[in-house]
């Protein structure tokens, strides 16, 4: 759900590891991975589905799932059958091929709006937390600032001046996401600095790129991968809800957000215009939810506590 | 409790200041310049001069944010750009609606959270438990505008208990009002409330493990006592600040439930004077929003020091 978004935003350095974590990598659990696997079942099923679905998305036409844009009026809002899954639009279009293809736009945002939210506030962090003093206090600033609104307004006025469609809804997703990594970030550099390993290196003669780029930044990973997939969950409800309200993807491209809207329209006619895409993105948020939450289990007990 | 009021609150000036400049920015970026957007491709140039003249877009920028700003400060928001209604007035009657919508949704969350996030704590591992954790993940997973339309579908359109859409004010038709605002504030509610409960239950356990609690059982307080008078009355003290976060959750799933229901509130009229491009009413809603996130923010902050004692004392 969209609300996420505050939560997310403010609260989820907070899901940074505190304490020792335990330091036990895949490589030591290697031969066991079919029993961890079968323990944490429902994680492999997240992850399972996700893989599945990913697949499907990018080469729809290798599973032979139909054209999701051909209109057939004689077939308009068919139910659920065996030629038609999950049932035909009011244009007789496919619904499951809709459902498949609008898979297409929500994992490619929550791609995209991850890698550049992490490839801008990263750095943004770790600057700010290497250096503090001044950086740091403007760094905060600047973030404050974007916090300052709740995120879906903040996104819908970016899209007020860019203008609908796609890529500027991703853009708009993409800057109130920032925080969510520059934050944890510069969180994570302020305590790891202070760590042995990085004076050590400093006293051998270190620069700060490097001290920054080698020394500290993978040590602060486990957590920033964490909040990778929580940024995704909520790049993928705050993408829907602005195709849902008009502001993102255009038709005839199909999106879930979209198809949903739609699905309400004709709600009296066709219960599974909308139930099926709704259906679908749950199903992701809930995968990405569970895997968010074994990454956060690794990251504290290690694989062996898993 | 005075210093720490006075820094909160010096805190807050220039962040909205800050805000307020964005917002303002936000419409200079648009692209093509205002006069030409309001009058359309086929405005004559003069015309175009007159009404930049007019909208005063030749001075100098800061001196069109001072403008802006003084306007504000005296309850003027501008024009709309597609009809000249001032857009204070515009907001105004859009405000009740979200209002009654934010109640609502507030009661459902704190109706569900605070017995399920108490008793989760207090029976942790118990079968409640397990299953209050189960609605908190299925209701922090699914989409705000699916569970608005699948409740439409069954309690409004298979089961007929309820009208489907619509919005009567609460002076008018106190009883249809009720009616027509329980779906909209379930919808938006359960969310809040799977937050809500999931925070009261660790903040209920980390309370549980504290000394004093061992001490009130070891003095041989009853349970009772020692839920009712040491525990809640601490572990309420974060949920405050939870409260104060949420805000922002909260008006933005105003914007997508009032979507769903026809809901005659701020967020509709976002959405439409998006669409219809009138950027006056645009600026002035997201400005309110953004203004009443920092204020119920800062209140939350500052209620927070007044609860905890190790606040007010700067530690």
């Amino acid at each position: 759900m969209i609300t996420e978004s505050q939560e997310s935003r403010s609260t989820l350095s907070s899901t940074a590891v505190t304490g020792a974590p335990d330091e036990t990598s895949f490589a030591d659990v290697r031969r066991d991975w079919l029993a961890i696997a079968r323990r944490n079942w429902l994680a492999t099923a997240a992850l399972v589905f996700l893989v599945c679905l990913g697949l499907v998305a990018v080469i729809p036409s290798l599973f032979g799932i139909p054209d999701p844009l051909v209109t057939t009026p004689r077939e308009a809002f068919k139910p659920p059958s065996r030629q038609h899954l999950f049932g035909t639009d009011d244009l007789g279009r496919d619904l499951f091929s809709r459902t498949v293809y609008g898979a297409r736009v929500s994992l490619g945002t929550a791609v995209a709006v991850v890698a550049f939210a992490a490839a801008i506030g990263i750095p943004l962090g770790l600057i700010a937390g290497y250096r503090e003093g001044l950086v740091d206090a403007l760094m905060g600033r600047l973030l404050d600032l974007v916090l300052a609104f709740p995120a879906i307004l903040l996104a819908m006025g970016l899209i007020a001046v860019l203008g609908q469609g796609w890529f500027n809804g991703a853009v708009a997703v993409t800057i109130v996401s920032i925080p969510a990594f520059a934050r944890l970030t510069r969180a994570s550099v302020l305590t790891e600095k202070k760590r042995e390993y990085v004076l050590a290196s400093r006293t051998i003669g270190a620069n700060h790129t490097r001290l920054m780029v080698r020394t500290i930044l993978p040590n602060c990973l486990g957590p920033l991968i964490v909040q990778a997939a929580f940024v995704a969950t909520w790049a993928i409800l705050l993408e829907a809800a602005l195709s849902f309200l008009g502001l993102g993807v255009k038709p005839p491209t199909p999106s879930w957000g979209q198809m949903l809207s739609a699905g309400k329209t004709y709600l009296y006619r066709a219960w599974w215009y909308g139930f099926f895409p709704g259906l679908a993105m749950t199903l992701v948020v809930l995968s990405l939810n569970t895997l968010g939450e074994t990454a956060q289990r690794i990251l504290v007990r290690g694989w062996r506590g898993l | 409790m005075a210093s720490y009021a006075l820094g909160r609150a010096l805190q807050f000036v220039p962040t909205l200041v800050l805000v307020s400049i964005v917002v303002f920015l936000m419409v200079r970026a648009i692209p093509g310049d205002a006069a030409h957007v309001l009058l359309g491709p086929t405005a004559k140039p003069q015309q175009i001069a007159a009404l930049r003249d007019e909208m005063g877009l030749d001075k100098p920028i800061w001196e069109q944010y001072l403008i802006w700003v003084k306007g504000i400060a005296r309850g003027d928001l501008g024009r709309s750009w597609i009809n000249n209604y001032p857009v204070a007035k515009l907001i105004e009657q859009k405000v009740p609606a979200t209002v009654a919508l934010a109640i609502g949704s507030l009661l459902v969350a704190l109706g569900v959270a605070i017995p399920v996030g108490i008793i989760s704590a207090l029976r942790a591992g118990s079968w409640f438990d397990r299953l209050a954790s189960l609605y908190n993940g299925l209701m922090l997973a699914i989409p705000t505008f699916w569970l608005g339309v699948l409740l439409v579908l069954v309690v409004s359109l298979k089961l007929k208990w309820l009208p489907p859409s619509g919005y009567v004010p609460i002076s008018e038709q106190p009883l249809q009002s009720a009616k027509l605002l329980l779906l909209p504030s379930l919808t938006l509610g359960v969310y809040l409330s799977a937050i809500f409960a999931r925070f009261l239950r660790t903040s209920v356990a980390e309370t549980l493990r504290q000394d004093y609690v061992r001490t009130a059982a070891a003095k041989g307080l009853s349970d009772r006592r020692i839920v009712g008078a040491h525990v809640l009355q601490n572990a309420m003290i974060p949920v405050v600040t939870m409260f104060g976060i949420q805000f922002g959750g909260l008006l933005g799933g105003a914007v997508i439930v009032e979507a769903i229901f026809d809901w005659p509130g701020l967020g509709r009229l976002l959405v439409t004077s998006i669409a219809s491009r009138d950027y006056a009413v645009v600026q002035g809603t997201i400005l309110l929003a953004a203004a009443a996130f920092l204020v119920v923010n800062l209140i939350t902050d500052l209620t927070y020091g007044l609860l905890d004692p190790r606040i007010r004392a700067g530690h």
